[in-house]
């Protein structure tokens, strides 16, 4: 069950790189890209970058100051999101 | 058949496109789809007297119900039923593609695979049998390079033929046994409908227990009547099916489905699992297709060894940011001298020609005390923070500082603070404003209300670039860089202390992790580089002569009026004095106490009004560095950083927190804790200083 393992490791308390998350569950990092890619697309996590903020504050003046702004390499990471949370809750209620 | 109807499918950025070009030249036609906003190409191309039609299908990740493109691909091989479909897969990114493939082969058989971009894949050290992965799949598979147009004549052959032949068995993927028999059950349940007759059983029967929407719109339309005429055969099965559809719920199979949720087999949990075995399924395939030459750890593997370990990592990050800030003050400290020289110059030539037309005493002083003095401060150190930047980016281009970052939330990990929080917490190193805007991303208020508060003992970039610039008047060189390594340090465990506390004080439990991206370490772009520094410099600058020269024009009419009085009886004087008594228990003088609150309007402004409390420009020979290096002591000045960095940041920063908080309580209790933290960190950094006897 490769894509819930991976919802299961997102889960811990512990932030991850994806090389460290590919080689906790026994995957390639190619691998674990799709995995993620796809759990992204079906709503269980969400892919966010450092200085997203950006796009909320209009492009104003502090925009202009913002840690990553203008750069071509955001630092990007992925998250559950709240029908990830959702699911790993219920899954754990199941399995006791 | 004189005609063959092709579809092309793959994911975006594939090349798919470009195969479609290739293969139709000019002979294309280009709108939308009937009801949608998604381009519809089509177009044809000539092979051996046959006219053969190809429609490029938008690019999808895959067949589920997600997005309009998804939708448009799937009903069009499913009801337009193309002669064939290829297939255009990027044999670097195998995992990803196999997907959509998998999907597909679920709809038809007739298929063949492209597998494009072999000659990237073989470059970094992938190779992808063709051979084994057409026997795997039962299709054809065309190795093309379709940006070089290789290989494109052989797909189409190959898709003709499949277009011409008969559909051929197709690949059953091998669910899980427990899947396998819900498939069988849902089977049952739809083969006698109508639609069973139109599209896949065993795909319609997989949607149907994925709880597909768009199914259930189709059979609404569709279904009602060549259902009720199998009705009987249907109710045989022991599911109690309406074919009166009137709504998705009335579909056949509900029974069955509430059957399967109340043994925990929802909608979420079928749609988790058919996803899982799918992509189980490709990693159980790609060994036998599939071979990566290894020659060891790469090159960011190698550093990463080093540069993540728990215990090297933070030695070697202490190490990095000692020796960015110890190169740009080396390098800035003979160019801020020359700026400090050519500006009180150039005051000298100004006020001389205002003297020559006779312009009267107090306008030569607003120009020469408190334009030059105010601005020329700020100016003197954009050497400094120019080079401050150039490293920056140098470190960020190099894919360093996103190490630096996953570093920095191993260390707030023992916080439990929310993994987006530190997101914010990193934005917030850029500027505040957009660090606290950023807190919107955490759906816990109480996650959120903890950001937002400790986000201002973030130094923001315009406060490092003050920071360091005083820094360098006053340390020169290493001493510099270690102080600044300091500084760094008690800012971030006063975030770490804070949020210790604040967490208790709005009742915060929880913590959850996230997966970071870090990219591959390689050379930076200069060009890059010194454009991005460039932009942020430049921001500075403009900021110094429109921002800073209206704060320098207020605080010298502040210091000079009423004229003819000292400058410590003047109207800053007296607000100094009133203040003093404040400062004095750390060293602070009226003139620092002043410039600590025109410091709140932006913090740039402490720098010009210094320069104009200590007359900088009145002496061409004192520049803002020296008077200040007069005026305090060592001890003095790393003071005075230590409370600039932690007071409260600027105006901004505390209007947002309104904004973001929502609450004038939590904004007041903001700025209380930062000026009491800043003062009070202050005092026992004085106190401290007096017990291992400096001064």
């Amino acid at each position: 069950m490769m894509l819930t393992e991976f919802l299961t490791l997102l889960s811990n308390p512990d932030t991850l790189s994806l090389t460290e998350l590919a080689r906790q569950a026994g995957y390639t990092p190619d691998e674990v890209a799709a995995g993620l890619e796809q759990l992204a697309r079906m709503g269980y996590i969400e892919r966010q970058e450092i200085g997203q903020a950006c796009g909320v504050c209009s492009g104003g003046r502090h925009c202009d100051t913002c840690s990553v702004a203008g750069t071509a390499e955001p630092f990007p990471s992925w998250h559950l999101t709240e029908k990830g949370n959702q699911y790993l809750s219920k899954r754990k209620r199941a399995e006791r | 058949m004189d005609k063959v109807r092709i579809a092309l499918i793959g994911n975006p950025n594939v090349g798919k496109s470009t195969v479609f070009n290739a293969l139709t030249g000019s002979n294309q036609q280009t709108g939308n789809w009937a009801g949608k906003t998604v381009e519809r190409r089509s177009g044809l191309a000539h092979k051996e007297g046959l006219v053969i039609e190809l429609v490029d299908l938008p690019g999808t990740y895959s067949f589920t119900a997600y997005s309009q493109e998804e939708v448009i691909t799937r009903d069009y091989i499913l009801r337009d039923k193309p002669d064939a479909v290829l297939a255009i897969v990027d044999a670097a990114n195998i995992e990803r593609n196999l997907y959509l493939v998998l999907q597909l082969l679920e709809m038809t058989s007739k298929v063949v695979i492209g597998l494009n971009m072999l000659d990237l894949a073989r470059s970094t050290g992938v190779d992808i049998k063709a051979h084994e992965l057409s026997r795997i799949l039962r299709v054809p598979v065309v190795e093309i390079v379709a940006a070089k147009g290789q290989g494109l004549d052989k797909l189409l052959q190959a898709a003709v033929k499949v277009g011409h032949s008969d559909a051929l068995k197709s690949l059953s993927i091998p669910y899980p046994p427990e899947l396998e028999e819900k498939i069988q059950r849902m089977e049952e349940v739809l083969k006698n409908t109508g639609l069973a007759k139109r599209y896949p059983l065993r795909w319609l029967a997989i949607k149907r227990l994925e709880q597909d929407p768009e199914i259930g719109q189709e059979w609404e339309v569709r279904a009602v009547v060549p259902v009720q005429a199998h009705a009987d055969a249907c109710c045989s099965t022991g599911n109690a099916v309406s074919y009166d559809l009137k709504s998705t719920e009335d579909l056949p199979g509900d029974v069955l489905l509430s059957e399967l949720a109340q043994a925990g087999w929802g909608q979420e949990e079928m749609e988790m699992a058919f996803a899982d075995a799918k992509y189980q399924y490709i990693n159980q395939i790609l060994p036998v297709f599939k071979s990566q030459v290894h020659s060891g750890l790469n090159l960011t593997e190698k550093l990463d060894q080093w540069v993540l370990s728990p215990i090297w990592g933070y030695p070697i990050l202490t190490g990095i940011v000692f020796l960015a800030f110890w190169v740009s003050f080396i390098l800035s400290a003979p160019l801020g001298d020359l700026v400090s020289q050519g500006m009180s110059g150039l005051a000298e030539l100004v006020v001389g020609v205002m003297q020559g037309l006779s312009i009267p005493e107090v306008w030569q002083s607003l120009v020469r005390d408190g334009m030059f003095a105010g601005v020329g401060a700020v100016l003197a150190f954009v050497p400094q923070i120019a080079i401050f930047f150039v490293l920056y980016y140098f470190l960020q281009d190099s894919g360093y500082l996103a190490r630096a970052a996953f570093l920095g939330d191993r260390f707030m990990q023992m916080l439990g603070l929310h993994g987006k929080s530190f997101f914010s917490l990193i934005s917030s190193y850029g500027c505040n404003v957009p660090g606290i805007m950023a807190t919107r991303t955490l759906e816990d208020p109480k996650d959120r209300l903890v950001t937002i508060l400790i986000n201002p003992l973030i130094p923001c970039v315009p406060r490092l670039g003050v920071m360091s610039a005083v820094t360098a008047a006053f340390f020169p060189g290493g001493q510099g860089a270690l102080v600044l390594v300091s500084l760094l340090t008690i800012s971030i465990l006063l975030v770490m202390f804070s949020a210790l506390f604040l967490r208790r004080a709005v009742g915060q439990t929880e913590r959850s992790a996230f997966v970071m991206e870090l990219p591959l370490y390689h050379l930076p772009t200069w060009r890059n580089i010194l454009q991005l520094a460039w932009v942020r410099t430049y921001s500075f600058l403009k900021r110094a002569w429109t921002f800073i020269l209206a704060a320098s024009v207020i605080v010298w009419v502040l210091s000079s009026f009423p004229q003819g009085v000292p400058m410590n009886e003047s109207w800053a004087g007296t607000m100094g004095s009133w203040l003093e008594g404040i400062g004095r228990p750390l060293g602070f003088d009226w003139r620092i106490m002043v410039a600590i609150v025109f410091g709140f309007t932006a913090k740039e402004t402490t720098l010009s009004t210094l320069g104009i409390l200590y007359g900088v420009a009145a002496n061409a020979s004192q520049s803002i560095a020296r008077a200040m290096t007069t005026a305090m002591t060592g001890l003095g000045a790393y003071t005075f950083l230590v409370v600039y960095m932690l007071y409260i940041p600027c105006l901004a920063t505390v209007v947002t927190t309104y904004k973001e908080s929502g609450s004038l309580r939590w904004t007041a209790f903001g700025v209380a804790y930062n000026l009491l933290l800043s003062f009070a960190v202050g005092w026992l950094v004085v106190q401290g200083g007096h017990l291992l006897g400096l001064h």
